[in-house]
């Protein structure tokens, strides 16, 4: 009996060596009968389920992630890379330590990889990455796979989008006003076109008036359509007339999301409008689009309408001698006046203006017979012969 | 494995000495049980066994359960099949986990009437549980062309485990005429298959003789 017994332990340890011997996992093979024996097969070819693990627990299955952006096609301006990949999170058996790689490639068939992003951990419901800077006007083509529980996971499908052209825009060169200059309260801010390299859009600009060198504050803003070979904008409102004032220009290719760098700012001081600036912002047209004259206003008043002349407010006057209807004043009287009312003598004020591209045939006629300034139709006299400080009329002609 | 097991059901029966005193030398029997867990299903197999004492039995059995799938088995089947659903129409799947198993152990038999012989029993062996999970598109089987579709099946829904298994039980052999016996039994057993281990309860009839 005791022999019995100890032959039945000895049966019974014989068993469990047989047991433990045997024990053993193992994935369905490359031509396992069925039950995902193709699946295991292709992940054998990465990496094996079950590779590395010692039989603590399974191994999980993977669907693939599946790109949600960029869309596939999509155009991307070269101007908002980098680009960022996106998929919605791999579906994982087991979850928890998912990692997923991403593959960029010039070709479908990702035989020119151009980067790989590995071991990109997993987001909540989606997963991203930031690509490098890729090479602009070219296309590619994306996918992404994910590996966690012990399997990696097969590429899901693939995306292509398109890196726009590269386009370059130069900062825009400022015209006027330019550092120090003195300006009415509406300057026309001036810009020589930017240059730019590729196959830009249309271009526009966008002009920013600010108190402060930095523009941490904008005053004003100002958009306009690129002009030939130069673009301007004129401010929409008064600009205040004390303290120092800032103003730069940026150019943008709207359609390629590209922008230049800002113009180098300048500062300027705008005055408040003399009487030639008011009655010129009424006829629409800047007193003075390029150079702009020296001194301070102050040494000449319009005459009012009345006996002694016609009056500077914006009207119609007729010409007998040739039948003619005008506008009085016109732009070229306003500048004369304006030259008059900063200190400039008649002759002085006539001589600046055809230097300084302002081309007049103004004439003065000095005291002490007349003391007016004649033009087309028009004398500009001044009252009582005085033309120094003095009031000049609006006198139409009659010979 | 299945070699594995025979011999050591060989080495017992041969190496174990007769047993000469009543009730009986030996038995041999085949069972057909439904099996309890996660899943009902059905299992069948033969046992038998030879006395090495005065009520003490080797036993041997080697026995097959149509499915003993698991609820984390079904769980992640379904987690899958869903996926697949995502990118294509018609996405059916199938989930069971057959399991083969040999065992051996003792028997203890209850002194009782010359017919009727209660026992109990325990036992250990190995079992060999191959996960059948498979996924149709349309009615198409396309198990093996889940990577066309994204999918990549690790060792918890595809493969063969085989691991330890432990088993005990009881029941009542009742002689009803001459040899011939009718035995109702009931087993449970552990497969300690990874993660989680299978549970398997079976309860069924063995017929068999005493020799």
């Amino acid at each position: 009996m005791i022999f019995r017994k100890r032959a039945a332990g000895r049966y019974s340890c014989v068993l469990f060596l047989f047991a433990a011997a045997a024990c053993s996992t193992a994935p369905a093979g490359p031509s396992g009968s069925s039950g995902g024996s193709g699946s295991s097969a292709s992940a054998s070819s990465e990496a094996a389920p079950g590779d590395g693990r010692i039989g603590i627990e399974s191994t999980g299955s993977i669907a693939a992630p599946r790109p949600v952006s960029p869309a596939t096609n999509a155009v991307i301006r070269n101007q908002d890379q980098p680009v960022v990949l996106t998929v919605s999170n791999a579906v994982v058996t087991k979850p928890g330590d998912t990692t997923y790689t991403f593959e960029v490639a010039t070709d479908i068939g990702f035989g020119s990889k151009i980067q790989t992003k590995d071991a990109v951990p997993e987001g909540a419901g989606t997963t991203a990455v930031r690509l490098d800077a890729l090479p602009a006007g070219r296309d590619y083509y994306w996918h992404a796979r994910a590996q966690g529980a012990g399997t990696t996971g097969v590429y899901g499908a693939t995306f292509k989008f398109t890196v726009g052209p590269a386009v370059t825009i130069n900062a825009p060169v400022p015209i006027a006003p330019l550092t120090n200059a003195q300006t009415g309260t509406r300057p026309a801010l001036r810009v020589v076109n930017a240059v730019r390299s590729g196959p830009a859009g249309a271009i526009t600009y966008r002009f920013e008036i600010s108190t402060v060198s930095s523009f941490a504050s904008i005053l004003m803003t100002g958009t306009n359509s690129e002009g030939v070979n130069e673009t301007g904008f004129i401010p929409t409102a008064d600009l205040p007339s004390t303290g120092l004032l800032f103003w730069r220009a940026i150019a943008f290719d709207l359609a390629n999301g590209v922008a230049s760098p800002p113009s180098a700012v300048q500062s300027f001081s705008a005055a408040r409008p003399s009487q030639a600036e008011t009655v010129a912002a009424e006829l629409g047209e800047p007193l003075w689009p390029g150079q702009v004259p020296t001194g301070t206003v102050g040494h000449a008043t319009m005459g009012e309408a009345g006996p002694f002349g016609a009056g500077w407010h914006i009207q119609t006057l007729h010409y007998a001698p040739a039948n003619v209807n005008f506008q009085s004043p016109d732009i070229e009287m306003l500048r004369i006046f304006d030259l008059l009312d900063r200190g400039f003598d008649p002759d002085g004020a006539t001589a600046w203006l055809n230097q300084h591209g302002y081309p007049t045939q103004a004439l003065w006629y000095p005291p002490p017979e007349k003391a007016v300034i004649g033009l087309r139709y028009v004398y500009i006299a001044a009252r009582g012969k005085i033309s120094v400080n003095g009031i000049w009329d609006i006198v139409v002609r009659v010979e | 494995m299945k070699h594995a097991i025979a011999a050591a059901l060989a080495g017992m029966a041969l190496t174990c000495p007769a047993y000469a005193q009543e009730p009986a030398k030996g038995y041999i029997e085949g069972v057909a049980q439904s099996t309890f867990g996660n899943v009902t299903s059905q299992s069948y197999g033969v046992e038998g066994g030879f006395s090495i004492a005065s009520r003490l039995q080797i036993f041997g059995e080697v026995a097959h359960a149509n499915d003993t799938a698991t609820a984390s088995l079904a769980t992640s089947a379904q987690v899958i099949a869903g996926a697949l659903s995502q990118t294509q129409s018609n996405v059916g799947y199938n989930a069971e986990q057959p399991t083969t198993f040999g065992l051996g152990g003792i028997r203890f038999l209850f002194p009782a009437s010359a017919k009727i012989e209660p026992y109990v029993r325990v036992g250990a062996g190995v079992a060999s549980v191959q996960k059948n999970v498979t996924y149709t598109v349309n009615g198409t089987d396309v198990t093996g062309n889940l990577p066309q579709y994204g999918i990549v099946l690790g060792t918890d829904l595809s493969g063969t485990e085989t691991k330890m298994m432990l088993d005990f039980g009881g029941g009542v052999s009742w002689a009803v005429w001459q040899k011939l016996v009718v035995d109702l039994q009931y087993r449970y057993g552990h497969v300690f298959t990874d993660d989680e281990g299978i549970n398997i309860s079976r309860a069924g009839i063995g017929i068999g003789i005493r020799f």
